[in-house]
């Protein structure tokens, strides 16, 4: 049984069917603690009012006898989804005062799931970003120390779980920004296959790779969340209508001959020591439970960066051209002509990686340039997707890697030098290139940080990842250390 | 290297206004970071398709008919819409003039 303020599905439910505590004062609870932990900056919206009017109808709802997976559950929200009524910033001055007027798929699927959104988390602007330190707002700080980053993009979903802020939290994954900032903070975060969920009202990034995940404390409970979230939305074309699993399918006894595959490359070199041990030690115990370990090649890993860094800019550079200052966002004072008005507003609303990597996005898709670069780097997707088809087809069922090939960093390490940022995702990207389902798990620690591991599986394969998530999570005690803040 | 006309043009086509001292930041940076990308030129990719969709979808089609605005879940309000535009006149958005009267006349 968990407990306030780190308590899963399970415990709240308990607590509201034996009426030890109601809804409402439990979303009081988070609630106060959020405005108690203002110094980790993970909230940028508290949507204070509003929960706790959600939190009256749904202590309505649950005694009327009415049961629902996230029945008075509180979820913080990255705020890249749009929410009615509740500011959505995307961390952008562009945005900054912003006011949906409509909800985005995931947040109505929510609602009616019975879940309580209780604020919008910070991120770095856009989802550009492995350390929260590109916000408009200002970095998220990580709750195991607070002069590290949280990482990023989805920084503060991740800390606000991982600080007991929240119980269950929503992200945004374009190349890791899920599964990056999951493993520095030290909670669950899946990255579902592209296309599982709807991203009907979720502000672009790089369309091709967006997806939208669950942040938990434990793998049921992100796995339930994910359940909710997942499905085809007529809304959103992109969504596929493949059938989701449902939470009761969890078996943690799956992991029994499961063959689990070990890319060498991911191993290759500038690993963290700590984060190198806890993989050895992570793998041994998979072991122990039944797995089988193979070793498996995806040759084309090291091509993954930098394909990505011409992708993903190219696609942000033509989602982007939206922000114009005419109709929503930040418009420039004092401009005269239409064409000052555009570029004055952009060059004001928008912050530096924002800026840079349109720019790069507006080079690698002009003429002259875009066979060398943006069709190049389409091949070379093609070729990463081949390596991990023939991988899971021939050789293992999923794969293991490190999630981050560090622990969280210094606030301020790694801010001048986008390369050495942008390494952050070298292990995350290129399963978000070829579109497929991965999760983060927590595995241990390096000089007292976080550390996790990946699991990578096939498309449409989230459940095989949490069963095997479940059967490790269950036998080691990782994810029950908490954070003392 | 990118020239400073190159950056510039860039910037233009961007529609980003930089200063001087910021074109020759963003200059340095996108060297490094396309230098940095050109290591996929190694590969051979001759025979390799573009990937275009990660599952290979390609058209979605749906039947194309007429609903209600309260039958879309959604149902949008224009005036909440309209809050969110930085200057508007009455149930307008006020931009620039973009026509120059003179000339028109």
């Amino acid at each position: 049984m968990s407990q306030f303020p780190f308590f899963d599905i399970s415990s709240l439910h308990e607590g509201y069917r034996t009426k030890k505590f109601s809804c409402q004062e439990m979303t009081g609870q988070y609630l106060r603690r959020i405005a108690e932990h203002k110094e980790l900056n993970c909230f940028i919206e508290v949507n204070e009012d509003m929960a706790l009017q959600q939190a009256r109808d749904v202590d309505k709802r649950i005694s009327q006898g009415e049961s629902a997976a996230l029945m008075g559950i509180p979820v913080a929200v990255k705020d890249i989804i749009v929410t009615k009524n509740l500011r959505t910033t995307c961390a952008s001055k562009i945005l900054e005062n912003f006011v949906p007027p409509y909800n985005a798929t995931v947040i109505n699927r929510i609602l009616k799931s019975g879940a309580i959104v209780i604020g919008k988390t910070n991120m770095d602007e856009f989802g550009m970003g492995s350390s929260n330190e590109n916000s408009y707002f200002g970095p998220v700080k990580n709750p195991w120390n607070i002069e590290r980053v949280a990482g990023g993009s989805s920084g503060g979903s991740a800390a606000a779980v991982a600080a007991g802020l929240a119980p269950l939290a929503l992200g945004s994954d374009t190349g890791g920004s899920i599964r990056q900032p999951a493993s520095l903070c030290g909670v669950f975060g899946i990255k579902p296959t592209y296309g599982r969920v709807s991203r009907y009202g979720v502000i672009a990034y790089a369309s091709s790779l967006d997806q939208i995940g669950p942040f938990a404390s434990c793998a049921a409970d992100a796995a339930t969340l994910l359940s909710v979230i997942a499905g085809r939305d007529p809304l959103d074309s992109t969504s596929a209508d493949v059938a989701v699993f449902k939470p009761s399918q969890l078996d943690e006894k799956q992991v029994r001959g499961l063959k689990i595959g070990i890319p060498k490359e991911y191993f290759a070199q500038g690993m963290e020591k700590g984060v190198e041990t806890a993989l050895a030690q992570a793998i041994g115990q998979f072991e122990k439970l039944g797995a089988t370990i193979v070793d498996v090649t995806l040759p084309h890993t090291k091509a993954a960066l930098a394909a990505y860094y011409i992708i993903a800019p190219a696609e942000a550079s033509s989602n982007l051209a939206r922000y114009d200052g005419i109709r929503y966002g930040y418009r420039s004072q004092d401009v005269l002509s239409l064409e000052d008005l555009y570029s004055v507003s952009r060059a004001e609303g928008f912050g530096a990686e924002v800026k840079r990597r349109i720019m790069i996005g507006t080079y690698v898709l002009s003429t002259g340039y875009y066979d060398a670069y943006y069709r190049k780097a389409q091949q070379v997707r093609t070729l990463i997707k081949r390596d991990f088809e023939q991988a899971l087809a021939e050789k293992c069922d999923i794969l293991l890697a490190p999630t981050s090939p560090t622990s969280a960093f210094r606030i301020g390490e790694k801010i001048d030098d986008p390369l050495t940022m942008y390494l952050s995702d070298i292990f995350t990207i290129p399963a978000s290139l070829a579109g497929l389902s991965a999760l983060s798990v927590p595995c241990g620690f390096s000089n007292d940080l976080p550390v996790g591991l990946q699991l990578i599986g096939s498309a449409w394969d989230e459940l095989k990842l949490v069963n095997a998530a479940l059967a490790y999570e269950k036998s080691c005690d990782w994810s029950l250390r908490k954070p003392t803040i | 290297m990118i020239s400073d006309s190159e950056i510039k043009k860039l910037a233009g086509l961007a529609r980003i206004a930089l200063s001087d001292k910021e074109l020759a930041d963003y200059a340095a940076k996108l060297d490094s970071i396309l230098e940095y990308v050109k290591e996929l030129q190694g590969i051979d990719t001759s025979e390799v398709e573009p990937l275009s969709h990660v599952h290979g979808v390609t058209n979605i089609l749906r039947e194309d008919r007429v609903i209600s605005a309260c039958d879309r879940v959604d149902e949008f309000d224009p005036e909440a819409s309209l809050k969110n535009a930085p200057q508007t006149s009455g149930k307008f958005i006020k931009v620039p003039l973009i026509i120059d009267s003179e000339a028109e006349s």
